[in-house]
């Protein structure tokens, strides 16, 4: 059933066994997923099935830190409060973490989960099925995973990476048939989240109040809160919830809204090559249909290497590209200035220019404390603190990005591929194409121990009995992957958690 | 400038090590399935590759001298280069190359990463071009 909020009546108070805060990919993947054990669910969300101007001023906020200089409208553009949430603008690139991702590496700050990629890999499967991609869960489907791209021999420390390209991102729309005809589930659309209400001791989620942007308020009270509004969304709630109140939910320790990472993602150079790359390399040639999906390659550094070098996990993403000519005399003649190219024979027809690429860097960065959502002090159409986010990039960070594209233009040396031209620099100014991924993760992050984050393994809330979050908030460290997938795992194994639970 | 050597011999020399270096490169990776094939001589390009070799000497004037660049690239005399086979020319150039790249004896040329042998190799073309 759908629920429009609008026209609840103020001050109604209301209870259901489990209520799922936000309908993005989190909070849809464990809704339907627990629809099977009778129990009654409130899924509410924010927006309705359009966008609105009224609805996307709650996303207004301020920001600090260079990362933003170029991308002034990032709080505005990678977010959406809509049914379904970002999985309506997310471009449905899918890859599980890598192993290396979950462990504790002493040159990344924070960087280990409590949990390994084992523990998700079941999960990984089962929302790879939801997303119509293959090769993930056996059971399903023989396809192999795609193929992964080939640039530099095996025997070096580079690997290739295969993304899929899912055409069943929608999941709102491919989810409402079935939450519509469901029993057990009521969607409340419209429904902002404003207020969790603790119990005296701050163990137990009481009630969370919501309003409408007409006026309106009204309580749900459940046995179970899942809040999955969005990793900065997450954030905000929560600390307008412990502000002006002698509530500290979810932050006993002072974690919560720290630690926010986003990917760095920035045109990192240009290779000449004398040969054209690996058609599953190439961004614009792997626009292949197969099965169903779409593939799309990369480059990155063996786990191994990484380890060895103690580098962050980054990927390089190749683009075809006629705009990027070599037309300065100098810059051509270096570019041309290889051997390789000698070999005319296996030019393209008709010139003699090289295969030239241009490749975007795509690169975890470092969890810092420092790195965070607060409150700033304009209020919101609700009465809400609006979000403020500090996002800066370390020296550590930048000495890695740096770090990685010389490797790999040794690499390319070493082998006589190509030629790289670099245009990140560790001490340059950051390109005006550099931005964030979107990827918004940290701020209620997953530690084992209650005094380093906010909830635990099983994204509980360290000492609140009745109250878990989802999303990309309770990342700890964020990988060099588009962490939806990762997000749908989690959820997924919640579900099962609860369902465990039930029965 | 004017150097000992005569170049035709030695561009001759040079130009024989670079259609070796390239096909060796081939040899190593074949992208895409697209077979290699070796043909075509790095000098005949050598105007361009004396502009890399300019941006070296550039950076770098104290090497405009084609005894020092030959002794930094094969460490011999010109006069052992010589009489040097071609195939040790060769494989010194090509293994020097590897190396510099592999223990990041790299620099920047308009951006570029070139190796320091690779650069010194396109100064040498560059003085000989402007100095026979």
């Amino acid at each position: 059933m759908i629920i429009d909020s609008r026209e609840i009546e103020d001050g109604a108070s209301f209870w259901t066994d489990v209520c799922v805060i936000g309908s993005g990919a989190a909070g849809l993947t464990f809704a339907k997923e627990i629809l099977g054990t009778g129990r009654e669910i409130f899924l509410m969300e924010s927006g309705g099935h359009l966008t609105s101007p009224e609805a996307d001023d709650l996303n207004v906020g301020t920001l600090e830190g260079e990362m933003f200089d170029y991308y002034q409208d990032y709080l505005l553009k990678e977010r959406i409060r809509v049914y379904g949430g970002s999985t309506n603008i997310w471009e449905g690139v899918c890859l599980p973490l890598q192993e290396i991702d979950f462990e504790e590496r002493e040159w990344m700050p924070n960087s280990a989960w409590p949990i390994s990629k084992s523990d998700l890999d079941p999960y990984y499967a089962r929302a790879a099925n939801y997303l119509g991609i293959h090769g993930y869960d056996k059971s399903v489907s023989d396809d192999p995973s795609p193929i992964a791209p080939r640039m530099l021999p095996e025997e070096t420390e580079w690997e290739g990476l295969a993304f899929h390209m899912s055409n069943q991102r929608r999941l709102g729309i491919q989810f409402e048939e079935e939450l519509k005809n469901a029993e057990n589930l009521k969607l409340h659309l419209h429904a902002n989240a404003i207020l969790f209400e603790g119990n005296e001791n701050g163990s137990k989620i009481e009630a969370v109040e919501f309003a409408t942007l007409e006026g309106r308020r009204f309580k749900v009270k459940a046995n179970l809160f899942v809040l999955a509004a969005g990793g900065m969304e997450n954030c905000r709630i929560l600390l307008n919830s412990n502000a002006d109140t002698d509530q500290n939910i979810g932050n006993q320790y002072d974690n919560l809204g720290r630690y926010f990472m986003d990917q760095f993602h920035t045109p990192g150079g240009r290779v000449v090559l004398p040969n054209p790359l690996d058609d599953h390399l190439s961004y614009d040639r792997a626009l292949s249909e197969s099965h169903g999906y779409i593939k799309m390659g990369a480059l990155s550094l063996k786990q191994s290497a990484q380890r060895r070098h103690r580098i962050s996990n980054q990927t390089l993403i190749f683009q075809e590209t006629s705009k990027f000519k070599i037309d300065d005399e100098r810059n051509r003649a270096v570019a041309s200035s290889m051997p390789l190219f000698e070999k005319k024979s296996v030019r393209r027809r008709d010139t003699k220019t090289p295969f030239v690429y241009w490749f975007r860097l795509k690169s975890e960065v470092g969890a810092t404390p420092d790195n965070r959502i607060t409150l700033g002090e304009e209020k919101d159409a609700l009465g809400v603190r609006r979000l403020h986010l500090c996002w800066k990039l370390s020296e550590d960070d930048r000495r890695m990005f740096a770090r990685f594209t010389r490797m790999f233009g040794n690499a390319l040396g070493e082998h006589f591929i190509g030629r790289l031209q670099e245009w990140y620099t560790e001490n340059g100014k950051l390109s005006k194409h550099t931005k964030g991924h979107g990827h918004q993760l940290g701020g209620t992050r997953m530690h084992a121990d209650p005094r380093k984050g906010v909830v635990d393994a099983n994204c509980s809330v360290h000492g609140v009995t009745n109250f878990k979050i989802l999303g990309g908030s309770v990342f700890p460290s964020g990988g060099n992957t588009n962490p939806t997938m990762t997000i749908m795992a989690l959820a997924i194994r919640m579900a099962d958690q609860f369902k465990k639970g039930v029965s | 400038m004017k150097t000992n050597i005569d170049r035709r011999t030695f561009v001759a020399k040079l130009n024989k090590a670079s259609v070796a270096l390239a096909c060796l490169g081939m040899g190593v990776v074949s992208v895409s399935g697209v077979s290699p094939r070796s043909g075509g001589s790095l000098l005949r390009e050598e105007k361009i590759d004396a502009v890399a070799g300019e941006l070296y000497l550039e950076k770098f004037p104290e090497e405009r001298s084609v005894e020092l660049l030959v002794k930094k690239i094969w460490d011999k005399s010109l006069e052992d280069l010589e009489t040097t086979s071609q195939e040790a020319i060769e494989d010194v150039l090509c293994n020097t190359i590897r190396r510099d790249f592999r223990e990041e004896q790299v620099l920047s040329l308009a951006g570029w990463l070139v190796s320091r042998s690779e650069a010194r190799f396109f100064a040498i073309q560059s003085i000989l071009i402007k100095g026979i």
